[in-house]
């Protein structure tokens, strides 16, 4: 359901699905922390606001496992998209980044065993109260 | 009924239990909040009650009793005015959040979707109400201090 990579039978000594799924959660939020850092580089004024929720992205990346160094792409070797130079179309591009990522991740919880979709689900709720907070007085 | 069948339905009977007091808690929010922010708490007020209903189907549909409401419901802590009644829903979207992720981990298919868009929608609400985010919402276990809730007095 919403999986491209048409996971294959288990148990031929690779990764189970549940693993990959794992480490695919884990590079998508640390994606998404290069993103506040491209967005707060360019725009220092949105940098106390923003490091709450970069902190919180941070502690996802760490909850999938993620963020130990092995798997860690340093900033400069993924050129994020460029960021625009309107801070409220850069916190949109944030917004819309976790609004993109929480609903793939309530796709992609439907096929993981019972505890990481429920991680899945508290990380992309977590997402969508990030896009409310990204967005909030823009109404 | 097999086992993960029972911890389906017990799930559900929790996520209804705790609907049931976020009814009951969002009358009281109702009666103190402030006018800017009535019309926030009556649409939260009607998607509780609206989930309540649900739940109440999907537990006969699994072949059990729907819990009832209780008489009444002890508070968390007194709720004199707008500002405790704004903490007050905060803390009762906390505790549906909590339940939403349990049957998250109990269900599958569709009845698993619709409770992680509960849980979805019960953690933008507690932020909206809080003005601030938390990292895992209805994850009791990775939160720093444990969420009060209104517990049943009868």
């Amino acid at each position: 359901m919403g999986c491209s990579d048409g996971s294959g039978p288990d148990g031929t000594g690779g990764p189970s699905a549940a693993d990959r799924a794992r480490a695919r959660a884990a590079r998508d939020s640390e994606a998404l922390a290069r993103r506040y850092d491209a967005v707060v580089a360019a725009h220092p004024g949105l940098a106390e606001r923003l490091r709450p929720l970069r902190q919180e992205v941070v502690r996802h990346v760490k909850a999938f496992g993620g963020g130990t160094g092995s798997t860690a792409v340093p900033p400069s070797a993924s050129p994020s998209a460029a960021v625009p130079g309107d801070e409220k179309e850069a916190l949109a591009g944030l917004a819309a980044a976790e609004r993109s990522l929480a609903d793939r991740r309530a796709e992609t919880l439907l096929d993981v065993p019972g505890e990481l979709a429920r991680l899945l689900a508290s990380v992309a709720a977590a997402g969508a109260a990030h896009v409310y907070l990204l967005t909030e007085g823009d109404g | 009924m097999s086992e993960a069948e029972k911890r389906e339905l017990d799930a559900l009977q929790a996520a209804l239990a705790a609907e049931h007091a976020a009814v009951y808690g969002y009358g009281v929010v109702g009666g103190r909040i402030g006018a800017e922010r009535r019309t926030e708490a009556q649409e939260a007020y009607d998607a509780h009650r609206a989930r309540r209903d649900s739940l109440v189907r999907e537990v006969k549909d699994s072949g059990g009793t729907p819990v009832a409401a209780a008489a009444g419901y002890a508070l968390p802590f007194p709720v004199p005015d707008a500002a405790a009644a704004v903490r007050l829903a905060a803390e009762l979207e906390d505790r549906v959040a909590g339940v939403y992720s349990d049957l998250v981990r109990a269900a599958g298919g569709k009845r698993r979707a619709t409770a992680a868009a509960a849980l979805r929608e019960a953690a933008v609400r507690a932020v909206r109400w809080r003005g601030g985010s938390v990292a895992f919402p209805g994850l009791a276990e990775r939160a720093g201090t444990a969420s009060a809730s209104a517990t049943p007095t009868a």
